[in-house]
């Protein structure tokens, strides 16, 4: 987690946090493979499997089109693999490759084996001297495994021309496999309630032109064509697709099989290892089925669709006919719906709206700091290191796990309690764990959604900001810019202490309810 | 955030760091075989002889199967296994077994071998012997007509599949004994003719050796005769192309700048 940390501060302090790209390596993935697919497009009208080389050849004697197409896929394709691992690394250092989100993993993991084959494929097609030696290599490995009588290696021995029902098996795969993909990735993300498919524009345009302006100014060479009956002794390899090969060559075949299935399974199996006991935190949602009025809201905000609307079992007076259930298996415990709902009546343990405002109670009652200082209500997974510099700077510093799960009856019931101002500082909203956190923090403030921030609260008391590692800065400047505006308020236009906040705020107590 | 312009070109010397090394790791040069190795590659596909039991079915024995059945020569057996013996200089590289393929061993035998030699002039023999000694010879099968019985045009049929089996399979010995030069970086490969029945040298793309000395040994193919045939030859033979420019590389005598 630390270097992961270290890396997205970097990243930060170069890009910002709403271009970083670490923030965003999924939606990064997901935009190169468009472009490989685009740029395999037009490569695909001029490749010829019945003389792969010199069609690709062909397609390298040109300088307008081919040669930096060519090298922009390969180039995209290695920064597909690099974005990829990147996103598996983050989400496992956050703890996010487990549970509810297995299936994204163990589908990712999958993914990741065919880009990998994909790849391959697609440089066995070109038929240089690297793709023969990814042909032979992986055909001895085949070779080991007692499928086929023949050995495929018979087909490279060089006693004749390689055959071009070869080329067309492995042209099929190379364009079946990026489909087989396709459907892989609806796996992946089906759990998610909005996925999002593309980095914001700037960062989409930026890794698109960087990559073409790396094509175009130092394409790739073609390698001479493959020679079966000579041995290369260095051929010009992709590391990020053949980083087995000296290890597959160099081991008998049988420990390098060993070697890649134990990968894959620890890979794949993953999830089981890291799986943690579903309390505290990880605790999943529950629904109070005496608050809850039906409202639909806690589902729409659920970045995980783990909520349905379901009948009522024993409906009697006034309560809806439907009621919130939360599927537990689906649910991430991220907190959002305990945001969302105004009667309070959803979220996970001792994180509904009722605890966060019973803490806030019992916190006001032993403690006068909240009358005196502004709160800076900070997401702890945000950046932890800014939150001792931020008491420093004058904020009174509570956290929440997620700025989603924050109920805004806590920014009233501050204000009311005495509090100049409440400053609600967020994660940067691409590095979410809730996924919506930020989104729906804001609509809820400024936007009238459920569970709005009433508007009898002033809201130039209220502010909301990105906290992000590497953004000291910006972290800095928006609690200044928020101390100045409150010092500009006069302490008249304080929101007063409304009555009937119990009524709002408080939850019904159990008995009386069941009077 | 804004931006500070230290920061922006901070932003593109890094962007450009990582293209550079995007590129580094796709084109890295990798080491796949040391310098000054050669290789001798065999790599072929063959049908390897039957050795089985005939029996000559009575017309009684026949009419009493269904019609679908009626095959004259009844045989029960196997697929022979040979013995593969390589040597290089005489140093035997393998003396395997080899069998057909399929769970059975009823498939075509299918023989895939490599051998790393050091570069130089070589002597190589590859020989490919049976092991399971014939039960029978069934050439009374093959040759066996049904003269003055109904089924003649089936047993007749019945031979000629069975010659062109035998024909298709391998001899009871296959042997090739060559001395050759072989050239770093490149591989020399020996290959089967089922149609000659002999060990075939490929010639590479390029120049890469020559054999000055050759013999060939094919011992048993034709059983109907039962003769065993040996060819020895001592000659220079390119084994390339004709070079796109005469090199030193070739002994006098043996130049490939001269007509073939």
């Amino acid at each position: 987690m630390r270097p992961l940390r270290a890396a997205d501060a970097a990243a930060t302090r170069l890009y910002g946090w709403r271009h970083n790209p670490l923030h965003q390596t999924g939606t990064v993935a997901a935009a190169l493979l468009g472009l490989l697919i685009v740029t395999g497009l037009y490569l695909l009208v001029f490749y010829r499997v019945g003389a792969p080389w010199q069609s690709v050849q062909r397609l390298q004697a040109d300088p307008w089109l081919g040669r930096w197409i060519r090298s922009l896929h390969r180039f995209a394709s290695d920064a597909l693999v690099v974005a990829v691992v990147l996103h598996a690394w983050r989400l496992f250092a956050q703890a996010r490759a487990w549970g509810p989100r297995a299936l994204a993993w163990t589908s990712g993991v999958v993914l990741l084996t065919v880009l990998f084959i994909s790849g391959w494929t697609g440089y066995v097609m070109v038929w240089d001297n690297f793709g023969a030696q990814l042909a032979v290599s992986g055909a001895r490995l085949f070779d080991a495994v007692p499928v086929l009588s023949e050995p495929v290696r018979r087909i490279f021995a060089g006693d004749q021309a390689v055959p071009s029902v070869f080329f067309f098996l492995n042209l099929f795969l190379h364009v079946a496999l990026p489909l087989a993909a396709a459907a892989g990735l609806w796996i992946h993300l089906s759990r998610l309630a909005r996925p999002a498919l593309l980095p914001p524009r700037p960062l989409l345009y930026a890794i698109c032109g960087a990559l073409t302006l790396l094509a175009i100014v130092w394409p790739s060479p073609l390698a001479p064509e493959a020679a079966l009956l000579s041995i290369s002794s260095q051929v010009p390899a992709d590391l990020f697709y053949a980083f087995w090969l000296p290890w597959a060559d160099a081991l008998p075949p049988w420990l390098a099989w060993t070697g890649a299935l134990v990968t894959f399974g620890i890979a794949f199996a993953m999830p089981w290892f890291t799986h943690r006991p579903r309390t505290a935190e990880w605790t999943p949602s529950v629904v109070d089925e005496r608050s809850c009025t039906g409202c639909n809201q806690c589902p729409q905000d659920c970045p995980w669709e783990a909520i349905t609307m379901v009948p009522r079992e024993h409906a009697h007076g006034a309560q809806s006919a439907f009621v919130a259930r939360v599927d537990p298996a689906h649910c991430v415990s991220c907190g959002v719906c305990a945001g969302s709902c105004a009667p309070m009546g959803v979220g996970p343990a001792d994180r509904t709206g009722r605890d966060q405002l019973a803490r806030l109670r019992a916190f006001i009652e032993r403690s006068d700091t909240l009358a005196r200082r502004p709160v800076a209500i900070c997401c702890e997974h945000a950046a932890p290191a800014h939150v001792a510099p931020l008491m420093e700077h004058g904020a009174e510093v509570r956290l929440v796990p997620c700025a989603g799960n924050l109920h805004t009856s806590v920014i009233e019931l501050s204000l009311r309690a005495g509090a100049p101002g409440v400053m609600v500082y967020t994660c940067a909203p691409r590095d979410c764990r809730g996924r919506e956190g930020p989104k729906w923090l804001h609509e809820r403030v400024y936007n009238d959604r459920e569970a709005e921030l009433q508007a009898r609260v002033d809201r130039a008391r209220v502010a909301t900001a990105v906290m992000a590692p590497g953004d000291w800065a910006g972290t800095l400047a928006a609690w200044t810019q928020f101390s100045a505006q409150l010092a500009a308020l006069s302490e008249s236009a304080t929101v007063p202490l409304d009555e009937q906040l119990g009524a709002i705020c408080e939850p019904v107590p159990l008995e009386e309810e069941a009077r | 955030m804004t931006m500070s312009w230290s920061r922006r070109i901070a932003g593109l010397v890094v962007a450009g760091g990582v293209l550079i090394l995007l590129r580094a790791g796709s084109l890295t040069p990798l080491r796949t075989a040391p310098d000054g190795t050669a290789m001798l590659r065999l790599s072929w596909s063959a049908r390897p002889e039957r050795i089985e039991q005939c029996r000559r079915l009575s017309d009684a024995e026949l009419a009493a199967r269904p019609q679908h059945m009626r095959l004259r020569w009844e045989c029960e057996g196997r697929f022979a296994r040979y013995l593969l013996r390589v040597s290089v200089d005489g140093r035997v590289l393998a003396a395997d077994t080899v069998r057909g393929g399929g769970l059975r061993s009823d498939r075509p035998m299918h023989v895939f071998r490599e051998y790393a030699v050091i570069p130089g002039e070589r002597r190589v023999t590859v020989s490919l012997r049976r092991i399971d000694a014939e039960v029978r010879p069934d050439s009374v099968a093959d040759a066996a007509t049904a003269a003055g019985t109904g089924a003649a045009d089936r047993e007749t049929r019945e031979g000629q599949e069975r010659r062109v089996r035998r024909a298709e399979a391998l001899p009871a010995l296959v042997r090739m004994d060559s001395t050759l030069t072989v050239a770093a970086q490149r591989v020399v490969l020996v290959t089967y003719s089922s149609i000659a029945h002999r060990f075939v040298i490929k010639r590479p793309a390029v120049l890469a050796f020559f054999t000055t000395e050759h013999t060939e040994e094919t011992e048993g193919h034709d059983k109907s005769v039962g003769v065993k045939t040996a060819h020895h030859a001592k000659d220079c033979v390119a084994l390339a192309g004709p070079p796109r420019s005469c090199t030193p590389l070739w002994p006098s005598g043996c130049s490939p700048c001269a007509p073939w």
